[in-house]
C-alpha cells in the first residue's frame, strides 16, 4: 500500500511538472524565440519483491527545449542575408527616386537647361530670356546640391541602420542566446562557434572575434581616415582598433555598407562628374563670348576643385596636388595614391584596380592618368597614402556665379562684314573664336586684296588667297568664298553692341548636346540617363534579390518554428491528456487510502 | 511539417504583407496612368524613356524657335513689301517726272511726294521687330541702323545675321543686314553704269545699255567723248584709246561688250561715262531724283540733264525693286523650309510619343483585371485567416 502511495505520489509530481510545462508553453505561445519544453519522463527502477521485481513510479527525467541548433544555423544565415538585401534595397530605391523624378530628375533639369539656352539664342536681346536662363542654371546648380546632399543623407542613414533598437541584457538562457544571436545576425553577418564548454564564440567578417568566451569586444563607428562624411567601423577590443568597415558583411549594416560601395559612391561619383562636365563644357564656351556689356564672358558656374586627403597616417610631410585635365578621359571615380617605398602608385577609389601613370610627378612634368594630373611634393614616407576626390564632391558645392542677366554671353566678340565698296562677289563667314585670350581679339583687321588670288593683312603681307580655307587672324577664324576683286576688303571687328548675336549661344547649346565623356562619346544627358539606368537596374535587382531572401528568411523562419513554436492545440489535446493522468494518479493515492483504512478496519475488530 | 501558431501567423502576415505590396503597385500604376514610375521598375525601358523625354523637350524647343523665326522673317517680309510698294510708287513718279511737258512746279510736286516715299522706306529700314529691336541693324539690334547725314543716308548697324537652330543640323537666318538690303544694290545694269557728264550741253540723251558680253567688259571707267555731234571716241580711265566711231541718232555705241544707245544730237565736248557697276543705296537713288526734280530746267543742257539722270535713276530703282524681291524670296525660301522643318518635327514628335506610350504607359484594362485578381486573392486571404484562427481545441474544453 505504500508503494500504491507513493507510486501514485509520484505520477501526481510529475504529471503536475507537465501540467506546468504544458501551461508554460501556452504562456509563452507568442514569445518571440521561445522553444516549447517537453517535460520528460522516465521510470523510477524497480525494487525487488521476493523473486520479482515490482515498479516503484514515474520520475521527471528532465524538461526538454525542442529545437534545432542547425535550423537556427540556417535562420540566422539567411536573416543575415535578408537584412543585407533589405537594407540595400530600402536604401538603393531612395536613390532611385532621388535621381528619377519626372519632374526634377537630373534628366530633364539638364534638357531644360539647355532649352533655355535656346531661348536665350532665340532673343538674345531679351532680359525675359536671360533670366530665365539664369533661374534655369540656379535651378540646375541647387538640383544638383540637392541630390549631393541627398546623398549625404543616405550616407548617414547607412549608419543609423547599424543601430540596434534594444539592449538586452547578456545572455543567460539558451533561447535569450539565441533570440541575440538572431538579432545580431540581422544586423551583421555573423558566425557562431560553439565551444567544449558550452559557450559560443562569436566571430564577425573574415574572423574577427566579437565573443569568445566571456570576452566581448564592441563595434563602434570612427570617422575615417581620409573624411569624417565616409565613417569606418572598428572593433574595439583589447589590443589596437581594427577598422573592419570592408570586412563586414551581411545584415543590415553590411547591407548599408554594401550599398555605399556598390552604389552610393559610383553615383555620388557619377553625378560629380556630370556637374563637372557642364560646368567645364559651359564654362569654356561661355568664355568664348561677349555679354551685353561688351565684356567677355565669365564663368557662371563655379565647381570645387579637385582635393588630395593625406590619410591621418601619413608619417611623411608630402603634399599632392590634383587637377582634372580632360573631361573625355576622366572616369567617374575618386582614387588613392599610395607611397610604397620607392614611388607612387595610383588606383581607382571603387574598385582598387591599379592605374598606369605617366610624367614624374613634378610641376613641370605631373603624373598623368585618366584625365587627371598629379603634383606631389615634400618627402613622402612609405605607406603613405592620400585620397584624390577628383569627382564625388563636385555635385554639393556647384554654384552659379552671376545673377545679373547682361553677363550671360551671348554674342560673340568679334564680327565680319565686306566693304559695300566691293565688286567681287566675294564673301566672309561670320567668324568663329579659335583663341579667346590672343591680344589683338578685339583689334579690327583689315583683309584686302591685291589681286584675285592674293590678300593682304593690315596692308602688310601677301598670302594667296584658297576659297573656303581657314584664314586666323587675332584669334578669330573666317572663312571667304567666291572671287573677290582685286580692292576688294573684308574686315574683322569688335562686335560691339551687338546684343542681337546669338552665336555664342548656338555654341554653347551646342557644346551641351555634345558628346563629353568617354573621348567625345558620351553626352551630359547619356551621362545622366546611364547612371539612371545603372542605379534603377541595381535597385530593381537588389529588390528581386530582397524578395528572394525574403522567401528563404521566411521558410527558414518556419521550420524552425515548426520545430520550437507551440501549437496550442496540441497543447489542449496534452492540458486534457495529462488532466486525466493527474486524475487517474490521484485515484490511485484514493485507492491506496482505502485499501489503508480497510487494513486498519479489519484489525481494530480483533 | 509540424505546423505551429506562430507558423500560420507568420505564413499568413508574410503573405498578406506581399499581396498588399502588390495592390499598392498596381494602385500607384492605375493612379499615374504610367507602368514604369521609376527607374527600378523597368531599367531599360526608362532609359529609352529618358532619352525619349529629352529627345521631345529638344524637338518642342527646335518647333518653338521655328515659330519665332516665321515670326521674325513675316514680319521683315511685311516690311520687305512696303518697301518694294513704295519703291514701284517711286518709280511711276519718276517716270511721270521725266515727261518732257512738265514745268518746275509740277516736278516740285512730284519731288514732294517722292521725298515722302523715301522718308517712308527710311522709316521702314528703320523699323523695330516685336521686341523693340531694330530689324535691319544685323547683331547691333539697339543702334539705330539708318542716320541720314550730310552725304547721304549712312549704315550703323553691321552685317551680323542671327541664326536660329531648327534641328539638330539646321540653321536658319533670322535677319537680314541693313547693308545687305538696303545698301549692297548694283547700279546700272550689273555691269556698268552709264552717266551723262553734269557739264554736256547738247540735247544726247542716254537710252538703254546693256552688256552683250559681260565677259569681254574690262573694269575701268570709259568715257565717250563727242569731238563733233558726229564724231567720237572713247578712252580708258589712263586716256588710252579704246575705240571711235561715228554717231548716229538712235544707234548703239559698242566697245568691249558694252552697248550704249544715245538718241538726240550731243554737243561737241559733250561726254558720257561708262564705269563698272558699284554698290548703291536704296536711299541715294530716291535721293537722286529729288535732286534732279528739283532743279530748275532753262535750257538744253539741263533738260538734257534731267533726262539723263531721270533715265539712269530708272535704271537704278529697278535695280532696287529686282534686289527687294529677291531678299523678298529669300526670306520666303528660308519659311518654307522652317515649315518643312516643323513638319518633319511634328512627324518626329508623333513617332516618339508613340514609342513613349508603348513603353511606359499603362495597359488600363490588363491593370485592372491584374487589381481585381489581387483583391480577391488577398480578400481570400484574410478570410481563410479568420477561419483558421478560429478553430481552436480550447473553445472545446
Amino acid at each position: 500500500m505504500a508503494d500504491i502511495l507513493k507510486i501514485g505520489l509520484s505520477a501526481l509530481l510529475s504529471h503536475q511538472r507537465a501540467l506546468a510545462a504544458t501551461s508554460n508553453n501556452i504562456a509563452n505561445a507568442n514569445t518571440p524565440g521561445y522553444s516549447r519544453q517537453r517535460v520528460e519522463l522516465a521510470e523510477r527502477s524497480s525494487e525487488r519483491l521476493g523473486s520479482s521485481f515490482v515498479g516503484t513510479g514515474v520520475d521527471v527525467e528532465f524538461v526538454r527545449r525542442i529545437t534545432d541548433d542547425i535550423l537556427a544555423g540556417q535562420l540566422r544565415n539567411a536573416a543575415t542575408e535578408f537584412h543585407r538585401s533589405d537594407v540595400f534595397s530600402e536604401l538603393a530605391s531612395v536613390l532611385d527616386n532621388l535621381l528619377a523624378d519626372q519632374q526634377t530628375g537630373l534628366s530633364p533639369t539638364l534638357q531644360s537647361f539647355v532649352n533655355a539656352m535656346q531661348q536665350v539664342a532665340d532673343d538674345p536681346g531679351s532680359q525675359s530670356s536671360r533670366q530665365v536662363f539664369l533661374s534655369e542654371a540656379r535651378n540646375l546648380a541647387s538640383r544638383f546640391n540637392s541630390l549631393g546632399a541627398g546623398i549625404a543623407d543616405l550616407n548617414r542613414q547607412i549608419l543609423a541602420s547599424g543601430t540596434p533598437s534594444d539592449g538586452a541584457p547578456p545572455p543567460e538562457l539558451l533561447d535569450q542566446r539565441d533570440r541575440l544571436l538572431e538579432s545580431l545576425s540581422q544586423l551583421i553577418g555573423v558566425d557562431t562557434v560553439e565551444q567544449s564548454d558550452g559557450t559560443v564564440g562569436v566571430f564577425i567578417g573574415t574572423g574577427q572575434v566579437l565573443v569568445l568566451g566571456t570576452e566581448s569586444a564592441s563595434l563602434a563607428v570612427r570617422p575615417g581616415s581620409f573624411d569624417p562624411e565616409q565613417p569606418n567601423i572598428v572593433l574595439e577590443g583589447a589590443g589596437p582598433d581594427v577598422n573592419v568597415t570592408e570586412f563586414l558583411s551581411g545584415g543590415s549594416l553590411g547591407g548599408g555598407l554594401d550599398f555605399r560601395r556598390e552604389l552610393l559612391t559610383s553615383a555620388r561619383a557619377n553625378i560629380g562628374m556630370i556637374a563637372l562636365g557642364l560646368a567645364q563644357a559651359f564654362n569654356t564656351e561661355h568664355a568664348n563670348g561677349m555679354d551685353l556689356l561688351g565684356n567677355l564672358g565669365g564663368d557662371l558656374f563655379a565647381v570645387p576643385a579637385p582635393r588630395a586627403l593625406a590619410a591621418a597616417t601619413n608619417a611623411g610631410s608630402s603634399s599632392v596636388t590634383v587637377s582634372v585635365t580632360d573631361l573625355g578621359a576622366l572616369q567617374p571615380n575618386d582614387y588613392q595614391l599610395v607611397f610604397d617605398g620607392s614611388g607612387y602608385s595610383l588606383f581607382r577609389g571603387n574598385t582598387g584596380t591599379a592605374v598606369a601613370m605617366t610624367g614624374s610627378g613634378t610641376a613641370v612634368d605631373p603624373f598623368l592618368a585618366e584625365g587627371i594630373s598629379i603634383v606631389v611634393a615634400g618627402a613622402p614616407a612609405t605607406g603613405d597614402q592620400f585620397l584624390l576626390r577628383t569627382v564625388s564632391e563636385v555635385s554639393s558645392g556647384l554654384s552659379v556665379l552671376f545673377s545679373d542677366p547682361a553677363r550671360i554671353a551671348a554674342a560673340a566678340p568679334t564680327r565680319t562684314r565686306g566693304a559695300l565698296a566691293n565688286v567681287g562677289n566675294g564673301a566672309v563667314s561670320a567668324g568663329q573664336i579659335i583663341d579667346v585670350t590672343d591680344p589683338g581679339l578685339l583689334a579690327t583687321a583689315t583683309i584686302e586684296f591685291v589681286d584675285a588670288t592674293t590678300y593682304s593683312v593690315n596692308g602688310a603681307g601677301s598670302f594667296a588667297y584658297t576659297p573656303g580655307a581657314d584664314i586666323d587672324i587675332n584669334g578669330t577664324r573666317i572663312q571667304i568664298t567666291g572671287s573677290p576683286a582685286a580692292g576688294d576688303q573684308f574686315v574683322i571687328e569688335a562686335n560691339a553692341g551687338g546684343i542681337g548675336d546669338n552665336r555664342n549661344a548656338l555654341a554653347i547649346a551646342a557644346s551641351l548636346a555634345a558628346g563629353i565623356f568617354n573621348a567625345g562619346v558620351t553626352t551630359l544627358q547619356g551621362a545622366a540617363s546611364n547612371l539612371v539606368t545603372e542605379v534603377g537596374a541595381a535597385t530593381a535587382e537588389s529588390q528581386n534579390r530582397r524578395d528572394a531572401q525574403r522567401l528563404l528568411f521566411d521558410q527558414a523562419e518556419q521550420k524552425l518554428e515548426s520545430v520550437r513554436g507551440v501549437n496550442l492545440d496540441e497543447e489542449a489535446a496534452d492540458l486534457v491528456r495529462l488532466e486525466q493522468l493527474y486524475q487517474a494518479a490521484a485515484q490511485t493515492v484514493a485507492v491506496a487510502d482505502s485499501l489503508f483504512s480497510t487494513l486498519l478496519s479489519a484489525l481494530g475488530r480483533q | 511539417m509540424r505546423v505551429t501558431d506562430n507558423v500560420l501567423r507568420m505564413a499568413f502576415l508574410s503573405a498578406l504583407t506581399q499581396a498588399q505590396q502588390r495592390i499598392a503597385d498596381t494602385q500607384n500604376q492605375v493612379a499615374t496612368g504610367r507602368r514604369v514610375n521609376l527607374p527600378s521598375d523597368d531599367p531599360f525601358a526608362a532609359a529609352r524613356i529618358g532619352e525619349l523625354d529629352a529627345s521631345l523637350s529638344r524637338l518642342e524647343q527646335y518647333r518653338s524657335n521655328g515659330g519665332l523665326a516665321v515670326t521674325r522673317l513675316g514680319l521683315e517680309e511685311e516690311t520687305l513689301v512696303s518697301v518694294i510698294d513704295n519703291l514701284q510708287r517711286v518709280r511711276e513718279l519718276a517716270v511721270q517726272g521725266n515727261n518732257a511737258t512738265l514745268g518746275d512746279a509740277d516736278r516740285a510736286a512730284v519731288a514732294t511726294e517722292m521725298r515722302q516715299r523715301l522718308d517712308s522706306v527710311l522709316a521702314l529700314a528703320n523699323a523695330s521687330d516685336q521686341n523693340g529691336h531694330y530689324m535691319f541693324s544685323g547683331y547691333s539690334e539697339s543702334t539705330l541702323p539708318f542716320a541720314p547725314g550730310p552725304g547721304g543716308v549712312s549704315y550703323n548697324g553691321d552685317e551680323g545675321q542671327r541664326h536660329l537652330q531648327l534641328s539638330d543640323e539646321r540653321l536658319v537666318a533670322t535677319n537680314d543686314a541693313g547693308s545687305e538690303v538696303f545698301q549692297r544694290i548694283p547700279n546700272g545694269n550689273g555691269t556698268f553704269v552709264v552717266r551723262a557728264a553734269p557739264s554736256n550741253t547738247g540735247a544726247g540723251v542716254l537710252g538703254p545699255a546693256s552688256a552683250t558680253d559681260p565677259s569681254a567688259f574690262v573694269p575701268d571707267t570709259y568715257a565717250i567723248n563727242f569731238l563733233s555731234p558726229a564724231d567720237y571716241e572713247i578712252r580708258d580711265s589712263g586716256g588710252g584709246l579704246v575705240a571711235s566711231g561715228t554717231y548716229a541718232d538712235g544707234q548703239a555705241i559698242a566697245f568691249l561688250g558694252v552697248e550704249v544707245v544715245l538718241t538726240g544730237v550731243p554737243a561737241a565736248g559733250d561726254s558720257f561715262s561708262v564705269a563698272p557697276s558699284s554698290s548703291q543705296d536704296v536711299f541715294a537713288t530716291l535721293q537722286a531724283f529729288i535732286d534732279a526734280l528739283e532743279r530748275p530746267v532753262t535750257d538744253q543742257a539741263s533738260r538734257s540733264l534731267l533726262h539723263n539722270d531721270m533715265g539712269q535713276g530708272l535704271v537704278d530703282i529697278d535695280q532696287a525693286v529686282s534686289h527687294m524681291i529677291d531678299v523678298r524670296a529669300e526670306i520666303g525660301a528660308r519659311i518654307r523650309a522652317i515649315e518643312q522643318e516643323a513638319a518633319l518635327i511634328d512627324g518626329f514628335s508623333l513617332q516618339l510619343t508613340e514609342s513613349l506610350s508603348e513603353l511606359r504607359d499603362l495597359d488600363y484594362a490588363e491593370a485592372l483585371s491584374l487589381l481585381t485578381s489581387q483583391l480577391f486573392g488577398l480578400e481570400a486571404a484574410q478570410q481563410t485567416f479568420a477561419r483558421t484562427q478560429g478553430l481552436s481545441l480550447f473553445r472545446y474544453l
